[in-house]
């Protein structure tokens, strides 16, 4: 793809999506591919009828930990082919396997899924989605939600919280509190955290300053971090309140240092998520992420007061060219994958 | 069965889903936007199973998936 046919490649997503969303995208484009950790990095490729693209496909390479060993792989992150050149869409997959070493993504688009698997990317597993009531009344206005009691909906914000109290409690000595940015200690728990996990996104300073940072959809975010009584990060949270139609908080991200205060530091930054989110007002609090062995199992985070939701259709899928590396990366229970990890997030609003 | 007739009733029946549309061996399929690139994974992962064939990603293109002649000259060239 030539810079110049950026301007086709807006053309054609406004065609497709119209202009309110084309210009989020353009913002969006911006900072995934111009903006992004290794632009020089980042191929992207269109399809062209003539002078008219008629389909584009942008690979946003990442930072990954697998076994102990940093690497780069890429995802399919924008891609799109008009409705009526739809065959095309096998060359772009094509052209983005034989040009990107390693890949690791996580669609929704039942297409997409189906040519990335065919083109030798291995399902590992989908996400799970957990939900939490944080006003039942307000919730009760919107819908009803399968499993959750009708007491819930009968609820306010006042009866709930004080529901949290007694489901989150067991935090103590862990000082959960909001900081502005992400500072070097940030790199310092990635550091620590990634020698314990087998494959995981290399969250550093770095990472998580482009990834939440100003330019990044999510630049309103809220970064809270716990701390041990010595004064040592355990873990951090990333918050998000969507502008969707139901006011809906969204955990971004959740990491807590695997060891003796780990079930402690989930439970009170989750603690603190519900606090702060309902206090702007969202309705519900929502996490998702591939499942992991660790404090954010369906047990507790059900003890928590989150209800399970199905399994998503966002599924995690990887290919590596080392095998050693591919082995690991199928396993499900080495992934340490939140929904801010992956690409299917960025378009959250 | 003629590989081109199970080639046929496959594109008809699972593709695009319309046993009575008439298709002739050289409507473009692509063109035609009945193919798209879901359904050419599809057909090809049915060509792989039907007629115990590989068939490369590199041959999954405009000119081998083109029509119907097309489709039945990638699988018989490799049967032969």
């Amino acid at each position: 793809m030539a810079p110049h046919d950026l301007e086709g490649v807006l053309t054609l997503y406004q065609e497709v999506f119209g202009h309110a969303y084309a210009e989020r995208f353009e913002a969006r484009f911006s900072w995934a591919h111009g903006d992004n950790l290794y632009p020089d990095d980042s191929p992207k490729w269109v399809v062209a009828d003539g002078d008219r693209i008629v389909g584009f496909l942008a690979a946003m390479p990442l930072p990954y930990t697998i076994a102990g060993r940093r690497v780069i792989a890429h995802t399919t992150c924008d891609y799109m082919v008009h409705p009526d050149f739809r065959f095309h869409g096998i060359k772009l997959m094509k052209q983005f396997f034989s040009e990107c070493e390693n890949c690791v993504t996580c669609d929704d688009i039942e297409a997409t899924k189906k040519v990335t698997e065919w083109l030798g990317a291995r399902t590992v597993t989908p996400m799970v989605t957990y939900l939490k009531v944080l006003n039942g009344r307000a919730l009760a206005a919107s819908a009803r939600l399968a499993g959750l009691p009708e007491i819930v909906y009968a609820s306010g914000t006042a009866l709930l919280k004080l529901a949290d109290k007694a489901l989150m409690a067991g935090s103590a000595g862990i000082h959960v509190e909001n900081v502005g940015d992400f500072d070097s200690s940030f790199d310092e728990f990635s550091d620590r955290t990634a020698k314990n996990i087998p494959a995981t996104v290399t969250r550093d300073r770095d990472f998580l300053r482009w990834r939440y940072g100003e330019r990044s959809p999510h630049s309103s975010r809220e970064i809270a971090v716990a701390t041990s009584p010595d004064g040592s990060m355990q873990g951090y949270a990333i918050t998000y309140m969507s502008s969707e139609k139901r006011p809906t908080g969204y955990v971004l991200d959740l990491q807590a240092e695997r060891g003796p205060h780990e079930i402690r530091a989930t439970r009170s930054l989750l603690a603190h998520a519900a606090r702060t989110l309902r206090a702007r007002g969202a309705v519900t609090m929502k996490y998702h992420a591939v499942d992991a062995p660790d404090s954010t199992t369906e047990s507790h985070m059900k003890r928590m007061g989150f209800l399970a939701r199905n399994r998503t259709n966002r599924v995690l899928m990887v290919k590596f060219s080392d095998p050693a590396l591919q082995e690991i990366a199928e396993q499900p229970r080495n992934w340490n994958y939140r929904y801010g990890d992956a690409e299917v997030s960025h378009s959250l609003a | 069965m003629e590989v081109k007739t199970l080639i046929k009733g496959h594109i008809l029946n699972e593709i695009i889903q319309n046993g009575d549309l008439q298709i002739a061996d050289d409507t473009p399929l692509i063109d035609e936007g009945y193919l798209t690139s879901l359904q050419a994974v599809e057909l090809v992962m049915f060509l792989e199973d039907q007629f115990e064939v590989e068939i490369d990603p590199i041959e999954v293109d405009e000119e081998n998936f083109r029509d119907l002649t097309s489709i039945t000259q990638l699988i018989e060239g490799k049967l032969a």
